[in-house]
């Protein structure tokens, strides 16, 4: 299962990536967004090391390219945008909108956790700091986690997109006759080049894949200054997130003056990380979990007098067959409200009603003592 | 169209799609949609019409210039009008029967609507629920769960920066408690514009 033979990127004779491409699907995978260092190993690779690798690659390869994305709302609409994107490694990005027509000529600058967007229709830059000051670090541990929940398999047959040769990698749940996600990536860079993601029931939920694509560019120096956004008549506005601080998971049941809930795993998701917003009095709980693919958070605060609050826009669905919450889309993210009696929670996760709601299900019997 | 079953009618749906149910209704109507197809497949078929719906966009109103001016003044004088008596004036009187009869009334259409059943769902046997909203602003929420999903192996990070400035840009005030401090696109271009 593993590359006995140095990958030469770039140079290597088709007779040679049709024997290598059974021992390299996995790795495919395992290494998407790796840089070309990575990919070309003097020893067996284990898919552990691999993996640890890939998670921090995408930091490694810069680049630039015109990125379609298509999105599809629960509600049915769909949105279209078209961006130019540039990414100097290790967290520079920049982005411009080409469609839809209401966005054309937003930009977007993220520098770290940084954040300038310029609005061109009211001349403004917007600044925000970062939503979190704690940005963990993936962790290794998701690998078991991945291959416990998906099965994920590789076309073995190369397909060619933006002029660059990539091999598609499906994964799918192991109890989903369907695929959740489609990735189209170039084994030389590790860059996904197309990406398709799917509802549980089969629909498309975005698609988004790049037209072109130049690797490693050469960038001028004001490409990601923040600086050049602010021409004349440009006005600079700030957007203060709360502070935070990471929480160690010996202490998470503490938080919140102990009324914290934060059951190990819900289904197949398990708990990564907590993070505490705002002050303790009035703050909010941010628990992370993921099922080694996928990622939800579940917010928790303490009931106040001033809650509940109805989310605008938001309907109301049952909730374990008693209680009722509130969900609403924003963006692609579905997010779901709900009032204990003495939490108010609210998760959110890139999922529609049912799944939210049948998260919330496994959630309630776990967090009632 | 789907008609449901019958024993909630369609405009009773309508209304809980719309966000417009409260109480007692709507927490029959939750319970009832667990175990009833034909209703939860009428509520699909109201969203989804509802999803149509707000691909409509409205044409912004704009009143003429003296709208406001004359708004402004009949503001003033309702005001000078008030202080002049502090006791609202009606344009009838109630009798003291009149208003026995309605207060019986009142209380005894409580008391039977304390009692109605929706099919075979008793609204009395539901627990005490209610509809929360988070502390934080939605906007916050969603950029904290971005945040984290771009931290994540084979995250799309160009994709999820847009939905973090999107974010950013168009947190509502009413969602939730410290929206104040998040700028909405509106605050930002009536900024601007005042700037200008």
């Amino acid at each position: 299962m593993h590359p006995q033979r140095p990958i030469k990127p770039q140079v290597a004779k088709r007779a040679w990536i049709s024997a290598a491409i059974p021992v390299l699907l996995p790795c495919f995978f395992l290494t998407a967004g790796s840089s070309v260092s990575i990919a070309a190993p003097s020893a067996p690779v284990s898919a552990e090391a691999l993996y640890q690798q890939s998670l921090v690659s995408t930091q490694s390869v810069s680049y630039k390219g015109r990125e379609f994305i298509t999105q599809w709302n629960d509600d049915g609409r769909q949105i279209a945008y078209v961006t130019d994107v540039a990414h100097r490694a290790p967290d520079l990005f920049r982005i411009e909108y080409r469609a839809p027509r209401t966005m054309v000529g937003r930009v977007i600058i993220r520098s770290g956790a940084q954040e300038w967007t310029y609005i061109p229709e009211g001349k403004v830059v917007l600044h925000t700091a970062p939503p979190s000051a704690v940005r963990s670090k993936p962790t290794p541990g998701k690998l078991p986690l991945l291959k416990s929940n998906y099965n994920v398999s590789v076309s073995p047959l190369p397909e060619r997109i933006a002029d660059r040769k990539t091999f598609l990698v499906s994964v799918r749940p192991k109890d989903a006759a369907h695929d959740l996600l489609r990735l189209w990536i170039d084994p030389y860079t590790g860059l996904v080049l197309r990406r398709e993601k799917f509802r549980p029931d089969g629909t498309l939920s975005v698609v988004s894949y790049f037209s072109e694509m130049d690797v490693h560019p050469t960038f001028s120096a004001s490409a990601f200054s923040p600086d050049k956004l602010k021409g004349s008549g440009v006005r600079q506005m700030e957007r203060r997130d709360p502070t935070s601080r990471l929480v160690p998971h010996a202490n998470v049941a503490g938080a919140l003056f102990g009324l914290a809930q934060a059951p190990p795993q819900i289904g197949k998701f398990k708990l990564q990380s907590a993070i505490m917003m705002g002050q303790e009095q009035g703050g909010t709980l941010h628990l992370r979990y993921s099922d080694g693919l996928n990622t939800l958070s579940l917010f928790e605060s303490r009931r106040t007098s001033k809650g509940p609050t109805h989310v605008s826009g938001s309907t109301p669905v049952p909730i374990n067959r008693n209680m009722v919450g509130r969900y609403v889309q924003r963006y692609s993210y579905g997010v779901l409200s709900w009032d204990d009696g003495r939490l108010n929670l609210t998760i959110v996760g890139d999922a529609n009603e049912q799944m939210l709601t049948e998260f919330a299900d496994q959630l309630c019997p776990l967090i009632r003592n | 169209m789907n008609g449901g079953c019958g024993k909630i009618r369609e405009e009773v749906l309508s209304a809980y799609v719309d966000g417009m149910a409260d109480g007692a209704t709507l927490r029959a109507i939750a319970a009832h949609l667990l175990d009833c197809d034909a209703c939860k497949a009428l509520v699909a078929d109201f969203r989804h019409q509802q999803g149509l719906l707000r691909q409509l966009k409205a044409e912004p109103l704009s009143a003429p210039p003296e709208f406001w001016a004359n708004a402004y003044r009949v503001a003033r004088l309702s005001k000078s009008r008030g202080s002049q008596s502090a006791r609202p004036r009606f344009g009838f009187s109630w009798s003291v029967p009149q208003f026995a009869g309605i207060a019986l009334a009142a209380v005894v259409g409580a008391v039977i609507g304390s009692q109605v059943q929706f099919g075979r769902v008793d609204i009395t046997s539901v627990p005490v629920s209610r509809q929360a909203g988070p502390s934080l602003d939605v906007s916050t929420l969603v950029r904290a769960h971005a945040d984290y999903a771009s931290q994540q192996p084979l995250a799309d990070n160009a994709h999820l920066t847009m939905v973090l400035s999107d974010a950013s840009a168009q947190g509502s005030p009413s969602d939730g408690l410290l929206a104040a401090d998040a700028p909405t696109l509106g605050s930002v271009m009536n900024a601007s514009a005042t700037s200008d």
